[in-house]
């Protein structure tokens, strides 16, 4: 009976006394936290994994190999003006080149024979790249020798 | 205690992926990163990493993730920032093209080391520059002594030596100055340096530096930051392949080059970290 007589007033003023006691765990958190220990193992391991890759091809994977570079004939489309032959250039040594250009030579019976050229940038060892040779007359009619002129160090 | 504690990591370790990118991203979108990512010495881009590691362990006392100075907590903090160096190279350079399926482990692993190196070193640098106002005035100074000094001047240093020093201008500006405009450059590197320190000073001293001389600071800071600028600019190149095959002279004109922002990276380091 005696809690009828104001009953808005009461619950107004409890609430900010409660609430003020929570809030100081967020201020000085004392142990290493999970996370910290996930984010440091995920670091520890991507760094053991490249210095591994990096380690294992400083001592095993290059050799002091040249570049030796071939180029090969992926496909032949006809452009506006011509054709043009799709080529991969690939670096089997073991060193990477720069400035690599490779040169195609058409030759058709009757017709003065035709060269066309192509720079690539980079070749790391072991990998390829791919570019394209823009002839007048179809590659088809006659024989296309490709052949890598030079390089450069990086 | 735990989710609270946890939650605020995760906001260091966002804040670090945060500088990581500002830091970095000049040296993600710098061609010769990725060319001299497969292209230098296998060696040492390995010795670049293992030299990083002891690096990131002071960058993580000075400014880390936490706000504490166990070196448990350091070398977890050095370990995070390299995570995170990792990951944000590796999706950067996914993204602009630079990766391929197809490239070999070797390359794409390469190109990942050498920008996920100043990444990681932004990582941590973010722990202080991002980090609010509060936060930063609530952090006891970590004050390493002249020593710590001295490392906090090779660190920026180095830091901003390296966000040049793979590109190609810093041969053409060697092969274009002749002895007097080295001479110039030098003489403007050691002014800079030395006006800078004297002007700022280092935090924790600015009661001494009011009796401290000229000639004291002169002595105990400009010079021997000069020196390791230079020296901070041989390693450098020398990382990157650029002294092999270089006449003394040639040599000496690159280190000087690269000295004058590895110069200001020193007297400026207490402005970042």
């Amino acid at each position: 009976m005696v809690q009828s007589k104001s009953p808005p007033k009461k619950p107004a003023r409890r609430k900010p006394q409660s609430a003020s006691s929570s809030n100081a765990a967020l201020q000085a958190p004392t142990g290493t936290p999970a996370i910290e220990w996930v984010a440091a193992a995920l670091g520890a391991a991507l760094t053991l994994f490249v210095a591994g890759v990096i380690g294992w091809e400083a001592l095993y994977a290059r050799e002091a190999k040249p570049p030796s570079i071939a180029a090969e004939r992926l496909g032949v489309s006809p452009v506006s003006g011509g054709y043009v032959v799709e080529i991969r250039v690939t670096n089997r040594g073991g060193r990477p080149a720069a400035q690599v250009m490779v040169e195609g030579e058409l030759m058709s019976p009757g017709v003065e024979p035709e060269v066309a050229e192509a720079t690539f940038d980079y070749i790391p060892d072991k990998s390829a790249r791919e570019g394209g040779l823009f002839f007048k007359s179809d590659p088809a009619s006659g024989t296309l020798t490709l052949r890598a002129k030079g390089f450069a160090e990086p | 205690m735990q989710a609270a504690a946890n939650r605020q990591y995760a906001r260091g370790l966002s804040r670090g992926f945060g500088g990581a990118l500002l830091f970095a991203f000049p040296l993600l979108m710098t061609m010769e990163m990725w060319q001299l990512g497969f292209a230098m010495e296998r060696g040492r881009l390995l010795i670049l990493l293992l030299v990083s590691l002891p690096m990131l362990l002071g960058l993580s006392y000075f400014s880390g993730f936490e706000q504490t100075f166990r070196l448990k907590d350091e070398i977890l903090d050095a370990l995070a920032a390299l995570a995170i160096g990792i990951l944000l190279a590796t999706a950067m350079l996914a993204i602009f093209g630079v990766l391929g399926a197809d490239h070999p482990l070797s390359e794409n692993v390469g190109k990942i080391t050498l920008c996920a190196i100043p990444g990681a070193m932004g990582a941590l640098l973010a722990g202080k520059q991002l980090g609010g106002e509060a936060a930063m005035a609530a952090r006891p100074k970590a004050d390493g002594g002249y020593l710590g000094e001295l490392f906090t001047m090779m660190v920026g240093g180095l830091f901003l030596a390296f966000n040049v020093a793979p590109t190609e201008e810093i041969v053409l500006i060697a092969y274009q100055m002749t002895e007097l405009h080295t001479l110039a450059l030098m003489a403007l590197s050691i002014g800079l340096l030395h006006v800078i320190v004297y002007e700022l000073g280092f935090p924790g001293e600015d009661l001494r530096r009011q009796t401290r001389g000229l000639r004291r600071t002169l002595l105990s800071f400009t010079v021997p930051g000069y020196g390791l600028a230079l020296l901070i600019s041989l390693y450098c190149l020398w990382t990157f392949g650029r002294l092999d095959g270089i006449s003394l002279h040639e040599a000496t004109a690159m280190t000087v080059v690269m000295a004058f922002p590895a110069a200001l990276g020193c007297a400026t380091a207490r402005l970042v970290i």
